[in-house]
């Protein structure tokens, strides 16, 4: 495995030119181009947003300290849309290039690789609008403008969403070829895990022995993780990190094992 | 003189190493009854049933560098599947394949096209796909634009593109790789004819640079012509292997011979088709092409004995019958028409049955696909008794001849250079 890792290396523009296709035909026919992916997490804040603050008021809101909540969706709700559409890009990605493989040789995670790249590169930006949302929320709720003490904890939460959704996607794209409704499974397994991670609500403390239970989902953990960089201003929890980092790193190797072992026979199964 | 001893010594003391070696490679492909490509069919029914179908039986070949190697065969014989195995793609149930140096596989034309993206996007894209890096594309640029003559469209979205367009910047773009081992698939059959030149043209530039190049081509001439060695593959076994040349006429007496089988005992002629007419007082009943050794063929080699036996059967008698044969080629050429009469042969009459041979000593005819045509008329060749018009196929093949046209004309050649001495030719 560790030398199909070494080859990955060898087709590093490849990689790059990959993620860069991805980024230019999603914005190619649209006309507001960027701002159309901008769009999506931010109209998903405002519809909950609506639902939370107006429609239906959860009492303790206010209570549990959140200020703003347009902003704690948002910090949720950012890296979840990058491991999201990673997945579910990833899924489709082998079947989708099936007469690319047929026809050429590349190491074949090249694509659910770059469709996590080019994802990275939206989620970035989606981040730097985000910061300039908070500085401005932070003219009006002073509290907001230490976040550029927490932001070097990104460095470290990157990473390891990164390499979550890494294995992840590399698992379901290997999976697809052979199990053409896994797509399917994906996006509705994905949904569950929505509603099960902390995004739209604050961490649940009355789950009692269940606690661990709702705690397994890696989610969570980097979820609250980036909540607590990006919106709670806090350090975030060594729990949180060492847990989703094992996970992340188990993950991987065990997403990417099954890919290579399923990957030689792609061009005859896609 | 000095010359040629010297090329020699070069060529045996410099041992070109083996860039290619397949060794006993087998490979089956899953033939599905029935597809269950989902995880809910595969819970209830189980895992679908399949057949194994055995596309490669043993097969192994090495290539040497700087040689280019033909892979022939009919359709479903394996061919492709080698070269895909070769390339990476597809994977081997046993053997092993090993090759040096970098390859790059021209499958299909345009190979990672996508329609939004503009032809200078999309070379960049299907040149790094093809394994070449930015600095390199961006350096050949100019010279992939100028190849696919479409410089003033090149900004253009690919999706705009007619077929043709398409094609030209693929093949540019793959035409510029230049990998160490080239394995090509049958993308020499595309484009018009002054296309087809340019392409091949590049091919034999690389060939002097040195590279390694596998075709795998139904074009017979062209691997005769490009290839050095041949492999020949039916149903996934190897059936012949060596110089081009050979390879390349064992496959096509094979052919011939299979087809000569098909029409069973009649053998070189009898095909049912072309026309006849004739008031019918004198029949030709049977036509036989034969060799010198009157033996039915369907194929010939140029400078072999041709003979053609025609039994006719004369109702009355008939005076002074002239028995006649014509030669047609392909797209209609009429290459020979002759007759007793213009042959000089008198036959007074006849009457009842008997045989007409027709003898050519040494056929001229280079390769190709010839029709004969036999006849009996009058005397005054007006009258047609019986006129089986272009109904007899036989094709002929050169051999070791390399002429084109449609007859060999045994010539000499001779170099007068101004000043110097002069060398007679030297037969290679």
């Amino acid at each position: 495995m560790i030398e199909q890792f070494k080859n990955l290396f060898k087709y590093k523009e490849l990689l790059l030119n990959f993620a860069k296709k991805e980024l230019k035909i999603k914005y190619k026919n649209s006309v507001l181009g960027f701002f159309w992916s901008l769009l999506n997490p931010i109209l998903m804040m405002l519809v909950f947003t609506f639902v939370f603050t107006y429609a239906f008021k959860p009492q303790g809101l206010a209570k549990m300290g959140i200020d703003s909540y347009p902003l704690f969706i948002l910090a949720g709700l950012l890296p979840w849309n990058f491991f999201n559409a990673s997945v579910i890009g990833s899924t489709i990605s082998i079947v989708g290039n099936a007469s690319l493989i047929k026809k050429v040789y590349f190491p074949r995670e090249l694509l659910p690789i770059s469709i996590a790249l080019a994802n990275l590169v939206n989620f970035a930006l989606e981040l730097l609008v985000f910061l300039a949302f908070i500085v401005v929320i932070g003219l009006f709720k002073p509290r907001f403008l230490a976040i550029y003490k927490f932001l070097p904890f990104l460095l470290l939460l990157l990473p390891i969403l990164f390499i979550l959704t890494v294995g992840v996607s590399l698992l379901v794209a290997a999976l697809n070829v052979y199990l053409r409704d896994i797509q399917h499974l994906v996006g509705i397994l994905l949904l569950m895990l929505f509603y099960s991670t902390p995004i739209i609500y604050p961490m649940p403390t009355n789950l009692g022995k269940y606690t661990a239970l709702y705690s397994l989902n890696p989610m969570v953990s980097i979820v609250m993780s980036f909540k607590n960089a990006l919106f709670w201003l806090a350090v975030p929890s060594l729990h949180f990190i060492a847990y989703s980092s094992v996970f992340a790193i188990v993950m991987f190797l065990f997403g990417y094992l099954i890919f290579i072992r399923l990957e030689p026979d792609f061009a005859e199964e896609v | 003189m000095m010359a040629s001893i010297w090329d020699k010594a070069i060529d045996t003391a410099v041992e070109r190493p083996t860039v290619i070696e397949a060794d006993d490679v087998w490979k089956t492909f899953k033939v599905y009854k029935e597809r269950n490509p989902s995880l809910k069919e595969m819970l209830i029914r189980g895992r679908s049933a399949y057949d194994t179908f055995w596309a490669l039986k043993g097969v192994s070949f090495s290539v040497k560098q700087g040689s280019t190697i033909g892979l022939i065969g009919e359709n479903g014989s394996g061919k492709s599947t080698m070269l895909k195995i070769l390339a990476r793609i597809l994977r081997q149930q046993r053997g092993s394949v090993r090759i040096v140096g970098k390859v790059s596989a021209l499958l299909e034309l345009g190979a990672g096209f996508h329609p939004d993206l503009t032809g200078r996007e999309n070379v960049f894209l299907n040149g790094s796909i093809l394994g070449l890096t930015k600095s390199e594309i961006a350096g050949k640029l100019d010279r992939i634009i100028r190849f696919s003559e479409l410089d003033q469209f090149i900004d253009t979205p690919v999706k705009n593109y007619s077929s043709g367009m398409y094609v030209r910047l693929g093949f540019a773009v793959a035409i510029n790789v230049e990998p160490d081992v080239l394995l090509i698939d049958e993308i020499l059959a595309v484009g018009d004819e002054a296309f087809q030149r340019k392409c091949l043209n590049k091919l034999y530039d690389l060939k002097e640079q040195g590279k390694t190049i596998v075709v795998v081509s139904h074009a017979l001439e062209s691997v005769r012509s490009i290839c050095d060695e041949a492999v020949w593959l039916e149903h996934g076994e190897m059936k012949a292997e060596g110089s081009a040349r050979s390879v390349v006429e064992t496959y096509l007496e094979h052919v011939n011979r299979r087809e000569e089988a098909k029409s069973g005992q009649k053998g070189g002629a009898e095909e049912e088709f072309g026309t006849r007419w004739g008031s019918g007082e004198v029949k030709i009943t049977g036509v036989r092409i034969l060799d010198g050794g009157g033996k039915k063929r369907k194929l010939f080699k140029t400078g072999e004995t041709l003979i053609v036996e025609m039994d006719y059967e004369a109702s009355e008698e008939i005076r002074r019958p002239v028995f006649g044969i014509a030669i047609h080629g392909r797209d209609g050429v009429h290459i020979n028409g002759t007759n007793t009469k213009f042959s000089k042969t008198i036959f007074d009459k006849i009457k009842g049955s008997g045989t007409v041979k027709y003898m050519i000593e040494a056929l001229p005819l280079l390769k190709g696909n010839y029709v004969l045509s036999t006849v009996v008329y009058d005397f005054a060749c007006l009258h047609a008794y019986d006129h089986h018009d272009r109904r007899y196929l036989f094709n002929v093949s050169s051999g070791d001849l390399d002429d084109y046209g449609i007859f060999y004309l045994p010539c000499a050649w001779e170099l007068k250079k101004k000043g110097k001495r002069n060398d007679p030719a030297r037969p290679i």
